[in-house]
């Protein structure tokens, strides 16, 4: 299969076995890749109503048809599961070098099942399958675990390992990678630790056959070009994805104090350019990337020394404005913390900025924390829970399920500072004066997250007081973004650079010799959203439109401060943007797809679960 | 005073006009804001500003015959 490894590793865990089998032409040509071919996979092999950190739940690692090949930025890998963090669909992706090796190792997906009877590696070095201890190295951080297992199995093995956090299973523990990269969201992290898997060490030495290897070189040098002459690949270069910060409080939109406002006075200390002139050491780059945006930083204060990849903007926006931290350098420092310890930094900021608002209503007593004073903007207090987190001690023992149980379990109003959907804690775009922006995370397949449709520049280009009208854009963007995610491509080359889509189908076509259009491959997009929706609704059973509310305070709450205040979305308008967008869907209005919808799409097998929601 | 816009990025599928470079003509100097307000765009819409390949914020005022370079805002992270 042209463009492809070949196929699918299954590891039994329990019995420390492996097999392979051939990945199959059809599920390639149906779903592509990566994320689509791991939704597919999930949704049919995950019995219902598991817990996700139990011995049935599953984790898929899947590479797309670009991932290993000389296309720019071809380096995602999609790791996905039953969400510890939502009880549904899970999905979370990261740069770097796996995806890569993986198809060089001749695997395009990697099946984790059962749990090890200990804490475990699993070293795949091309078609040899190991099992080894992981004594050695778990309650070790996750970065320093991975630089002892480059030491200990070699620099050319690519790692993937979790910090204490994971192995705590902390719901919001990332999987993490080179250095600094994470699958962050979902809580993949912590399915891995319930498997007792500290780490998995992949090298690869093989090659991926190609349709037309002279016009894959063509077309990547062609695409390699275009992205070295785009005049806006510099100023991406230089500040990566911080370079936004001044522009998201410009508008009003940065999470700030617990998305309590969405302006933050210091935030001109947290600017992508105060970031460069006085923490970045260097650029870093995934695979086959042209525009490192990877910003590897040195932060020092009276209390720390640390080196660490970041911070991006989502931590620089739940770390620093959602926690209030007033210089760059104890974001960073933060960062290197989440990183470290296993953490996602977006889900970690807000849960830090829950109980730190929780402690300043009186919900969380100082006795709780050892009789400290917990502040906004103090690195310590951020220290202080994070560690307590990551250990389930104490009151981080009740923060590491999450805003939406923690609030659940401490009561006192508490909900109304638990910033989530589904269970997922809010990225780094408030949308109470953004209704698309707000229909994207009310919609997002996974839970409160930004990046399958960042629709917040159509706010401001057609009106940010218009609800009517946004549904469009938010499912057009649906389709495109996750689009990448199949390829095993990422997406901010045309995010950030406005790379032109038709580069896709075209580069597509010569590595594999699919002969897909764009409109084909945002088609199998739908699909694959369709599919997710479906498994997180079979999951819930009782399924319907108040799973997709925002918290109350986004729909009771006026912003008070900054260029947004006094703007807010009311329950009327939360339910006008859902209802356009179930009607344009083709879902009822519970949300759940239509048989009509799943029939036109070919996916006559979901129909069954869907009907069974709809009479519940 | 005139001066061209270089609109990269997703602003050139938000501003239809911008496919080439956009050339503004100004009675007297003005700042990068006014400047982008009297080609009708929404400066809010412009994350970044590169003034003759320097960075400026929209509060700038241009020199006669500068080019601007207006990037679209991104997201990541």
């Amino acid at each position: 299969m042209n463009g492809y490894g070949g196929k699918i590793l299954r590891i039994d865990l329990s019995v420390k076995k492996s097999a392979t089998v051939p990945l199959p032409e059809d599920l390639a040509k149906d779903y592509l890749g990566a994320r689509g071919v791991a939704a597919r996979l999930l949704y049919d092999e995950i019995e219902p109503g598991i817990d996700p950190l139990g011995d049935k739940n599953k984790i898929i690692i899947a590479s797309g048809p670009l991932s290993g090949v000389l296309v720019p930025a071809s380096g995602k890998v999609t790791f996905a599961s039953k969400s510890p963090a939502t009880g549904g669909y899970g999905d979370s992706n990261m740069g770097g070098m796996v995806a890569a090796e993986m198809k060089y190792a001749g695997y395009d997906v990697i099946i984790l099942e059962g749990t090890a009877a200990e804490p475990s590696l699993v070293i795949i070095d091309d078609d040899k399958i190991e099992f080894a201890s992981a004594a050695k190295y778990w309650g070790k951080g996750a970065m320093i675990a991975e630089k002892m297992l480059k030491e200990d199995l070699g620099d050319d093995f690519q790692i993937v390992t979790i910090g204490p956090a994971g192995e705590k299973l902390v719901k919001f523990a990332c999987v993490s990678h080179d250095f600094g990269r994470q699958a962050g969201r979902t809580g993949i992290g912590a399915v891995l630790g319930a498997k007792r898997v500290k780490a998995i060490a992949i090298r690869g030495s093989g090659s991926i056959p190609l349709a037309d290897p002279d016009k894959v070189i063509a077309k990547g040098k062609e695409m390699y070009d275009a992205c070295f002459t785009n005049p806006a690949a510099k100023e991406w270069q230089d500040y990566g994805t911080a370079g936004v910060t001044p522009w998201v409080n410009e508008i009003g939109s940065f999470p700030t104090k617990n998305f309590w406002t969405t302006y933050f006075e210091k935030h001109q200390a947290l600017t992508g350019q105060v970031m460069r002139e006085s923490i970045v050491v260097t650029d870093k780059a995934c695979f086959g990337c042209p525009a490192p945006c990877g910003k590897y930083s040195h932060a020092q204060s009276d209390k720390y020394d640390v080196f660490v990849e970041g911070p991006e903007y989502e931590t620089t926006a739940l770390i620093g404005g959602n926690c209030e931290m007033p210089t760059i350098e104890d974001v960073a420092y933060g960062n290197y913390l989440c990183d470290e310890l296993g953490l996602d930094t977006i889900s970690g900021g807000g849960v830090v900025a829950f109980a730190l608002e929780c402690f300043e209503k009186g919900i969380i007593k100082k006795e709780e924390v050892d009789g400290r004073e917990l502040k906004f903007g103090d690195i310590d207090s951020f220290k202080y829970l994070v560690e307590k987190i990551a250990a389930r001690e104490g009151i981080g023992d009740l923060l590491a399920e999450g805003v939406r149980t923690a609030a659940a379990r401490l009561g006192g109003g508490s909900e109304r500072f638990a910033i989530h959907i589904k269970g997922l804690e809010w990225s780094g775009y408030e949308a109470r004066y953004a209704p698309a922006m707000m229909l994207a995370y009310m919609t997002c397949d996974v839970g409160a997250h930004h990046n399958r449709a960042w629709a917040i520049t159509h706010d401001v280009a057609v009106g940010r007081e218009e609800i009517a009208g946004k549904a469009p854009k938010v499912i057009e963007l649906q389709h495109i973004r996750p689009m990448f995610d199949m390829l095993g491509a990422c997406r901010l080359l045309w995010v950030e650079i406005g790379f032109p889509l038709h580069h896709y189908p075209e580069i597509l076509r010569v590595i594999t010799g699919y002969d897909y259009s764009l409109e084909d491959l945002l088609k199998i997009s739908e699909k694959v959203w369709n599919i997710t929706r479906a498994f997180t609704i079979r999951e819930y059973g009782r399924f319907d439109r108040k799973y997709d509310y925002p918290p109350a305070r986004f729909y009771e709450e006026p912003i008070p401060t900054g260029p947004s205040k006094g703007h807010y979305i009311d329950m009327d308008g939360i339910n006008a943007l859902l209802d356009e967008y179930y009607e344009l869907r083709g879902w009822d209005n519970n949300g759940i797809p239509t048989t009509a919808k799943l029939r036109e799409l070919g996916l006559d097998f979901l129909i069954p679960d869907m009907e069974a929601a709809r009479g519940k | 005073m005139q001066y061209t816009l270089q609109i990269v990025g997703h602003l050139r599928e938000i501003i239809p006009a911008a496919d080439g470079d956009i050339t503004v003509d100004r009675p007297a100097p003005e700042t990068v804001r006014q400047i982008l307000g009297a080609a009708g765009i929404n400066p809010d819409l412009v994350m970044t500003v590169l003034v003759d390949g320097e960075r400026r914020n929209k509060e700038y005022t241009p020199p006669d015959g500068a080019t601007i370079t207006c990037l679209s805002a991104l997201a990541g992270g």
